[in-house]
């Protein structure tokens, strides 16, 4: 079953010198797939326009079984809540709140009582291994720690599907490798569906499977 | 909103603590200065008030109609009797005073003046204004003596009179014969308003047998009421009152002292202006404290709403802490605002250093130090009043916050 489908999507931002043309490409639920290509090839588009946080001209994307352009704000919106979780390049925590705090946003957003909502928080922490830190500021982490912690903000609504922006982007070898590790375990266990942005060489042997963009086009 | 964002804002606007707390500085202190000044003109227009029902003719005169404008002696009440006992009998009546008014020469061995001559039943008089209270020399008709007279120190002055001086007191009647009558100063009084060298007290009968005026008559009857507010009430039962005399009429003291009211409106109009003013510019302050607090988190506003959190959510939350910085400021500025209250209330608040003496309006006197009393309804209104201008004021940051789109917001820096 396709949980996100483009098909035939273009978006343009200046005199069609950017973004994508055309593109039709689907991901089956329970899959790793990696946008690949060169900057400036179309992928973060791609990805944002999948995530719904973009608008496209042309096309139609399907996502979980909802065409995009025809969803109601609040659609979009419970979408967002509820289906789909996203792991930005630059981790983007918000600086005042602590680890936990950070990582019971989107449960607090959804109404999650108090209790409830810490104790999912706190486990979410734990599987990306960061138990221990639930205080700290996102100042006083490393930038693997606080790209764990996105993560578990992302994980923790449990969603269908996580969008991830260049997740490696800013790790070392050793911190990026365990991050995957972390992606696969947990798509293993939750049959969560993964689709990633990047370049990096460790995320594409990684994915189950790559599809590869070149000037906003599926390079061939 | 859930507790979780509540706390949220509130962190958020900790995020850039010396702005925050510039702003929390500025919010305090107008409100401080405003709760204070509107305390302290409260309690100075309270004083001038009671000095101007003390000294002149309490709460209400009752008097034929016109008697104010004319201040004719012929214009009298022929029999108060009714209308005393009609008062008397008032429950919201504190005390009541007879009067016959004329004006007339003073004359001693050394010297004359002319004064506003008052005869009243001294128990009466002293319990509606506070001339007995002021006296420096002597009594207010304490002495059992037949043909006492009661002057101010100025006139007493010009007079060259003390205690026991003879005075005699000429003045036309209103059968047009001569009044005069030889009196005995039994008091002189210090008011430090211009009742002292103008105003003499003499006994009501004499002042009805100097005018040859008919027993029971009277030119006019003050009434002090038990509390100032119980005005319109006391004049709807004068209204409807059918035993008084067609001619006569109730004057309350907002009637009779016009240029007082008027001061008091005006200085509660500048009051209310310098409120807005001041408010005006600590709004600024907030606005500009959340503006640049929006600017610098755009970024953020669209992680939140790539995550899920609602357009309206986000304005919420811009709202909730405009409302969480201006309640920080206005908190403060109400508790110094009552402090510096109390302060004053105990040492007082003294404008000596700005005007040298005590002042004079419409006769009476004005201490230039005041105790001003904390009111809550002061506080009431200064907090409505910038809560208003800060939900006003946030209505452009949270504009701009209602327009973010998460890619928009995103690719800001």
């Amino acid at each position: 079953m396709n949980i996100l489908e483009f098909r035939e999507v273009s978006k343009v931002y200046n005199q069609e010198k950017s973004g994508i043309h055309d593109l039709s490409f689907s991901v089956k639920q329970g899959e790793i797939v990696a946008l690949a290509g060169p900057s400036g090839s179309g992928k973060t588009t791609a990805l944002n326009i999948a995530a719904g946080l973009d608008e496209f001209c042309d096309g139609e994307v399907r996502l979980l079984d909802r065409s995009l352009q025809n969803l109601l704000p609040q659609e979009l919106l419970n979408l967002r809540r509820n289906d789909v979780g996203f792991i930005f390049q630059s981790y983007n925590l918000f600086p005042v709140l602590t680890v936990l705090e950070n990582v019971e946003y989107p449960l607090a957003l959804k109404g999650v009582r108090f209790y409830e909502r810490i104790e999912k928080a706190k486990r979410c922490i734990e599987e990306v291994g960061l138990a221990g830190l639930e205080d700290r500021m996102p100042s006083a982490l490393s930038g693997g720690q606080q790209q764990r912690v996105a993560v578990a903000r992302a994980l923790v609504t449990e969603p269908r599907i996580i969008f991830a922006d260049e997740p490696t982007a800013n790790l070392d070898a050793v911190t990026a490798e365990k991050l995957l590790l972390l992606f696969r375990e947990l798509n293993d266990k939750q049959g969560t569906t993964f689709i990633f942005s990047s370049h990096d060489p460790r995320v594409l042997k990684f994915a189950d499977r790559v599809i590869v963009l070149a000037d906003g086009r599926l390079a061939h | 909103m859930n507790f979780y964002f509540l706390r949220l804002c509130w962190k958020n606007i900790w995020r850039n603590r010396r702005r925050t707390l510039i702003t929390v500085n500025a919010i305090g202190l107008g409100v401080m200065a405003l709760v204070f000044l509107r305390n302290y003109y409260d309690s100075f227009h309270e004083q001038v008030i009671h000095n101007v029902i003390r000294y002149h003719s309490g709460h209400v005169a009752v008097a034929i109609k016109n008697f104010e404008k004319n201040s004719a002696t012929q214009l009298y009440i022929k029999n108060s009797a009714p209308l005393i006992q009609w008062l008397n009998s008032q429950k919201n009546t504190l005390a009541i005073s007879e009067r016959v008014v004329f004006s007339g020469l003073a004359s001693s061995a050394r010297g004359s003046t002319n004064v506003m001559v008052m005869g009243v039943e001294p128990a009466s008089e002293a319990k509606v204004t506070d001339f007995a209270r002021k006296l420096i020399r002597g009594s207010f008709f304490d002495d059992g003596k037949d043909k006492s007279i009661v002057l101010g120190v100025k006139a007493a002055e010009t007079l060259n009179a003390e205690i026991g001086s003879k005075i005699v007191v000429l003045t036309q009647g209103v059968d047009g014969s001569v009044g005069n009558e030889l009196f005995w100063v039994s008091g002189i009084f210090d008011t430090g308003s211009d009742a002292d060298k103008s105003l003499a007290f003499i006994r009501l009968s004499e002042a009805r047998a100097i005018l040859s005026l008919p027993l029971q008559s009277s030119h006019q009857v003050a009434v002090t009421l038990k509390e100032e507010d119980e005005l319109s009430l006391f004049r709807q039962s004068f209204d409807a009152l059918s035993t008084k005399e067609a001619e006569v009429q109730m004057l309350s003291w907002k009637e009779l002292q016009r240029p007082v009211v008027a001061m008091i409106e005006l200085d509660r109009a500048v009051n209310r202006m310098l409120m807005f003013l001041i408010l005006g510019v600590a709004a600024l302050g907030i606005a500009n404290s959340i503006l640049m607090s929006l600017m610098e988190r755009t970024k953020e506003f669209g992680v939140m709403l790539a995550i899920g959190t609602a357009k309206e959510e986000v304005i919420r939350m811009v709202i909730v802490e405009t409302l969480l910085l201006t309640g920080v400021g206005v908190f403060l500025g109400n508790l110094f605002g009552v402090l510096v209250t109390a302060f004053f209330n105990q040492v007082g608040f003294d404008l000596r250093w700005l005007t040298s003496k005590d002042f004079v309006i419409q006769g009476a006197v004005v201490q230039t130090v005041s105790y001003p009393v904390a009111r809550i309804s002061n506080s009431l209104v200064v907090t409505t009043v910038i809560v208003i201008l800060a939900l006003a004021v946030s209505y452009f940051p949270a504009r701009q916050a209602s327009r973010l789109t998460p890619m928009k917001a995103l690719r800001s820096h």
